[in-house]
């Protein structure tokens, strides 16, 4: 028996588990045998089935046969279940529901119509506009309901032609008709004036659209309604109108806040009621949460933590407190010293994310207190709000949780950042002969004061001995922590450590050493690095160390550096050549720049724009022929680096080469650079006196 | 692995380590790195093969087949009868030749995990002649995992089975992980990674004045291992020591050295005023 007959037959079985699992054989079978089971499993009266078969249809993709076969179900008919599962049907396909429903929507009955207008605002596409239109002065009144409603489901994206057809609506339509074109015109955004939303205020069944249309409107009027719906209300509805309007602009939150404070004090406490009920729906309190961040309502901070460990509301409570600022800390504190881990976390979390000036010398000590924390994530939390705020004092309880290894990556961060704030109290971490956590901080300290040249008070001599004792440490940020500091030390007596560690197995640790070297020096100045850089250069054979060799010699201006540097300027590799050309360039000896010239002439123009860099600069009266001979080259950035770099010159000799250049020069972008160049020179020079006329 | 491929991959590890293999090394190769094949998704030692040739990561690749095939087994007190040599005929010389710059420099070539170089530090600390010396003892090894082992300086009880219960109590910490190296003697250690085929990187350890390369030269052939004693050579300070292993010599390799005979040992040792090698 073939398997569409014996599908078929399955679905018409007594048994609705049969019916339902014959649905998933559907999807086996050709297209043409697929769609009258489809229909007939939509239309099934047992709901399993119906919900399978409405699965399986989005699953199958918007198939043209599919499409016409389900807006066919919107012609008259009895089979209730069917038309539904049709509308949900088609409204997953989008604008393959616009597509299919176009056609036959003007055939339908009212009934038929209905259903279709609501599968197309099931779409969500805004293209269905143009079909809904007609349809909102439909003579069924059912049918212009369930249009505007549609209106409202697809019309954020072309928010202004569905104001404009809801709009067009209100005039004069019946209740219902009214309140679906409000509620639609609260789902696209309108922002209504709100003289025109007041009136509908005072009629009990459009109370609540009007409320959320007043709210939209950001007018100061909206208030007083606003915040007298909250005095009356029960429902979430007011609170929620509320929330939209303090988000509204910072004009209305003003005004709901005198509104809230003209209120007194019974405003006040029905808000902070909205946040004491936690069962079913938690709309009210994420709403009131809001309100309470954006009019700065200190009273709602204690409740606002309570939220905190509710992942419902979590967002509205952390912005609330985040909002509220120093008036937050006092419940933050409580909070943090909540024994429920997330709310702790969170609140920690929260002070180290306030401005710097409100936190507290309490909530510092709160936060250095909570490291002892047997929770690891209350403990991180700290360790995050530390990185911002964290004093001094909280030093030693960093040092100690070093030795953790569930949180040390987030302790070292803190104690790197509050070195660099507090110099002086981090230099005291760093004893000498130090070992395990204490090196490991005293590394830290190294690594985060070296580069800003921080590392004074200690004597340099036995600060020396330690890094060169650090460089035994089987961690490579703590060797390379010592190399850091052993190129700021600079002293001499590192020399074969700071060498030997050219020889470590990690990359990191060796372009470390490579830096240091370019610093070491002896009493008189000399840099005694620099022949093991020579070294690594004449090796060439790892890319990056070469790179940083290069760069470490550039900045050691040692003359035995100028006859490596200067044939490296020619090196085929362009990552070579430019690091040449820049070391080049740091170097004081003014022999430099016939290797820089050399530059110019290199295949890759990187290497050429970075030679050009180089010489411009410079006061040699070469420079301006070597740049005006770039302007010929074939590379246009090259070309137009050139034109910049001569319009930087105030001179004839530069204005006549971008000229000459201008008149023959093809590119538009480096046309616009000469221009712009020849416009320069002029700008920076007084013109030369015109010759008169005739002269020679 | 066919020997097709296996004479492919032996003559590459020659050129970037100057390590030599026979045929009957086919196997070892193959044990040791048919678990990259899986690594890097490679179907054959052929396609290993061009991988370590022309891939942008060759390099890196290539130090990771080395060191699966040349990372051996060792021990603290290794060959007791030369470190008793070392400690006792040869630290008071070099006590003496060194007594103005009260520097002392050891370098163990080829360290592995890093037992020669901690023997040797405990061994100097032993003789309690160089307090307040600066002394430091080297280790480099081609291998970087066991580089980082030797940093760590923890070790399993297999690597103690030639030392004392004296010594084991005097220079290593027993805890949950293993035997730990005490810290005077950590303290005296440095590592570092090396080709001892690559004379560019040995000038990196600086002049030294005593070297052990036990059990090393085995893996060379006769010319990489004239390369690798050259270098050795010049890294010595005149008069300085080579230690080789107990089945190694220089016969046919070098007579720059001079061939010192100690109450327990032969080593060799730089001559006193050489300041260039010749002979090689």
């Amino acid at each position: 028996m073939n398997e569409d007959v014996e599908v078929g037959r399955a679905l018409g079985s007594a048994d609705p588990e049969e019916r339902r699992r014959a649905v998933c054989r559907i999807a086996g079978l050709g297209p043409s045998a697929r769609v009258p089971l489809l229909l007939s499993a939509l239309g099934d009266n047992d709901w399993r089935v119906r919900k399978e078969a409405i699965g399986l249809t989005s699953a199958l993709g918007p198939e043209p046969d599919l499409l016409t076969a389900l807006a066919k179900v919107f012609e008259p008919g009895d089979n209730v279940g069917l038309r539904n599962a049709a509308v949900e049907a088609l409204g997953a396909f989008g604008s393959g529901a616009v597509e299919a429903l176009a056609p036959v929507l003007a055939t339908l009955d009212a009934d038929g119509k209905k259903l279709a207008v609501e599968a197309l605002g099931r779409s969500g596409e805004a293209g269905a506009l143009g079909l809904l239109a007609p349809l909102i002065d439909d003579a069924d009144p059912n049918v212009r309901v369930a249009a505007l409603e549609a209106v409202g489901a697809v019309g954020v994206s072309r928010a202004d032609e569905a104001r404009a057809l809801l709009v067009a609506r209100l005039e004069g339509a019946a209740s219902l008709e009214k309140l679906a074109a409000l509620e639609a015109l609260v789902n696209i955004g309108a922002r209504l004036p709100f003289e025109g939303v007041e009136g509908w205020l005072r009629e009990p069944l459009l109370e609540h659209a009007a409320l959320a249309l007043a709210a939209q409107s950001g007018d100061p009027r909206a208030a007083s309604p606003l915040v007298q719906a909250l005095l009356r209300a029960r429902g979430p509805e007011a609170v929620c109108a509320l929330s939209d309007y303090v988000g509204a602009s910072e004009l209305a939150r003003g005004a709901a806040s005198s509104e809230l404070e003209r209120a007194g004090e019974r405003a006040e406490r029905l808000l902070l009621e909205c946040l004491e009920r936690r069962d079913g729906e938690v709309e009210a309190a994420r709403a009131a949460l809001s309100v309470v961040g954006a009019l700065g309502i200190a009273s709602g901070a204690s409740p606002a933590v309570t939220w905190l460990s509710d992942p419902r509301c979590y967002p509205e409570a952390d912005q609330a407190l985040f909002l509220l600022g120093p008036r937050a800390v006092p419940a933050l504190l409580g909070g943090a010293a909540s024994l429920e881990t997330e709310t702790a976390a969170a609140c920690l979390d929260l002070l180290g994310r306030l401005p710097v000036e409100a936190v507290t010398v309490e909530a510092r000590r709160r936060l250095t207190s909570a490291l002892g924390s047997p929770s690891p994530d209350v403990v991180r939390s700290a360790l995050g709000a530390l990185i911002r705020v964290g004093d001094a004092d909280c030093m030693p309880a960093l040092v100690e949780l070093l030795a953790d290894p569930q949180v040390v990556g987030s302790v070292e961060p803190a104690l790197v950042a509050i070195s660099q704030r507090h110099p002086a109290r981090a230099l005291s971490l760093v004893q000498l002969g130090a070992q395990g956590a204490a090196a490991h901080a005293a590394a830290l300290v190294i690594s985060a004061l070296a580069p800003a040249g921080k590392l004074t008070g200690l004597d340099r001599a036995e600060l020396t001995a330690f890094c060169m004792q650090l460089l035994r440490s089987t961690s490579p940020e703590q060797r390379r922590a010592a190399l850091l500091g052993l190129g700021e030390l600079g002293e001499a007596e590192a020399l074969d450590a700071v060498r030997f560690a050219l020889a470590d197995e990690e990359q990191a640790v060796r372009v470390e050493a490579v830096r240091a070297l370019g610093r070491l020096e002896a009493e008189d100045h000399g840099s005694v690095g620099v022949p093991a850089l020579l070294e690594v250069v004449a090796e060439a054979r790892d890319a990056v160390l070469l790179l940083a060799s290069l760069r470490a010699l550039g900045e050691s201006s040692d003359p035995r550096a100028l006859a490596v540097l200067g044939p490296l300027v020619r090196s085929t590799d362009a990552r070579v050549a430019v690091a040449a050309v820049e070391a080049l360039s740091r170097h004081s000896d003014p022999r430099r720049l016939s290797s820089l010239f050399d530059g110019l002439h290199h295949g890759e123009p990187e290497v050429v724009k970075a030679s050009m860099l180089a010489i411009a600069a410079e006061p040699d009266p070469r420079v301006i022929v070597h740049l005006g001979a770039c302007l010929d080259q074939s590379a246009w950035d090259v070309r137009r680096l050139a034109a910049d770099l001569l319009g930087r010159e105030a001179s004839d000799a530069s204005a006549a080469l971008l000229r000459a250049r201008l008149g023959v020069e093809q590119d538009p972008m480096v046309k616009e650079a000469l221009s712009r160049a020849l416009e320069a020179t002029g700008q920076r020079r007084s013109r030369p006196p015109r010759r008169p006329q005739g002269e020679i | 692995m066919s020997l097709e491929d296996f004479r492919l991959l032996r003559d590459l590890v020659y050129e970037h380590a100057g390590l030599v293999y026979d045929e009957s090394a086919l196997m070892l190769f193959d044990r040791r790195l048919s678990e990259r094949l899986e690594a890097l998704g490679l179907a054959n030692y052929q396609a290993y093969y061009k991988y370590l040739r022309f891939d942008a990561h060759n390099q890196a690749e290539m130090e990771e087949a080395v060191e699966r095939l040349t990372t051996k087994e060792t021990y603290f007190f290794r060959q007791e009868y030369q470190l008793r040599a070392f400690q006792a005929e040869l630290l008071p010389r070099l006590e003496e030749v060194n007594a103005r710059s009260r520097r002392l420099l050891v370098w163990s070539a080829g360290c592995s995990t890093g037992e020669e170089a901690y023997t040797l530090a405990a061994l100097i600390l032993e003789s309690g002649r160089f307090e307040g010396w600066d002394v430091r003892v080297i280790g480099t090894d081609l291998s970087k995992h066991c580089v980082a082992h030797a940093r760590r300086g923890v070790y399993q009880a297999s690597s103690l089975r030639a030392t004392s219960a004296r010594d084991k109590s005097r220079y290593f910490l027993e805890l949950d992980d293993g035997f730990h190296v005490a810290g005077q003697v950590k303290k005296l250690c440095q590592f570092g990674q090396m080709n001892l085929f690559d004379s560019g990187r040995g000038n990196l350890v600086g002049r030294v004045d005593a070297i052990f390369c036990r059990n090393v030269l085995i893996y060379f052939d006769v010319r990489s291992r004239k390369r690798v004693i050259d270098h050795l050579y010049q890294r010595l300070s005149p008069g300085g020591y080579l230690m080789l292993g107990h089945s190694e010599s220089l016969l046919n390799l070098s007579t720059a050295f001079e061939l010192v005979h100690l109450r327990d040992d032969l080593v060799y040792r730089k001559p006193l005023g050489a300041e260039r090698s010749g002979g090689f």
